[in-house]
C-alpha cells in the first residue's frame, strides 16, 4: 500500500500530464531539457 | 520581486484538479516529516533557493541557526543526515554521492524523505517563478 505522499504525488503527477495548455513539442523538449540540465537518463 | 507570494489558488485558479493535488501534496510532505524536521528542511531550502517568502515564515528565528548544522550540538544526527542530503539535492541532485544516500538511509525512510523534499522545493521554486511571472497580481 502507498503512503499518503506517494499517493498524492501520483495523483498530482497524473493530474499534470492531463494538462494541454502547453503543446506536446514544446512539453517534450522541455522535459528532455530537464533531464539533460540533470543528468537524468530515464 | 514583490512583498507578497503569488498564491497557488490564484496562479492556478483555472486549474481546479492540479491545484487541488498540488496543495494535497504539499500537506502529505508536511504530514511525512516531523513538525520539526520539515520545518528545518523547509527553511533550509528557502535560504539556498533565496526564497524570501518562505524565510519571513520563520516564528522561532530557526533559519538562524541553520548554517551551523554540521557542528552545532542543537541538531541531531538525523538532522544532519537530512539537511545535507538537502542541500546536495537542491545544488546538484545528479552529483549526489552514495555516503549522503546511505546516511539518510540509516535515519529516515530515504524514499519518503526525497519526495517530501522535492515537493517542498517545488513548492518555492514554482513561488519564486510565479513572483517573475506573475508580479504584481496580489
Amino acid at each position: 500500500m502507498l503512503s499518503p505522499l506517494r499517493s498524492a504525488l501520483m495523483r498530482f503527477s497524473a493530474a499534470v500530464v492531463l494538462l494541454d495548455t502547453v503543446d506536446p513539442a514544446t512539453t517534450e523538449l522541455v522535459r528532455l531539457r530537464c533531464a539533460s540540465y540533470h543528468n537524468c537518463r530515464t | 520581486v514583490s512583498a507578497t507570494a503569488p498564491t497557488i489558488a490564484l496562479v492556478l485558479a483555472d486549474q481546479v484538479t492540479v491545484q487541488r493535488d498540488l496543495v494535497a501534496a504539499y500537506d502529505a510532505a508536511r504530514a511525512a516529516l516531523d513538525g520539526d524536521l520539515f520545518e528545518k528542511v523547509r527553511l533550509r531550502v528557502a535560504m539556498l533557493l533565496g526564497c524570501e517568502y518562505e524565510l519571513a515564515d520563520d516564528p522561532t528565528g530557526l533559519a538562524a541557526t541553520l548554517p551551523s548544522w554540521p557542528s552545532s550540538p542543537a541538531f541531531t544526527a538525523r538532522d544532519r543526515a537530512c539537511l545535507a542530503y538537502t542541500e546536495q539535492f537542491v545544488i546538484d541532485v545528479a552529483s549526489m554521492p552514495n555516503r549522503l544516500v546511505e546516511d539518510l538511509r540509516r535515519e529516515v525512510d530515504e524514499v519518503d524523505f526525497t519526495q517530501a523534499l522535492l515537493v517542498i522545493e517545488q513548492r518555492q521554486r514554482l513561488t519564486l517563478t510565479w513572483a517573475r511571472l506573475f508580479d504584481g497580481v496580489n
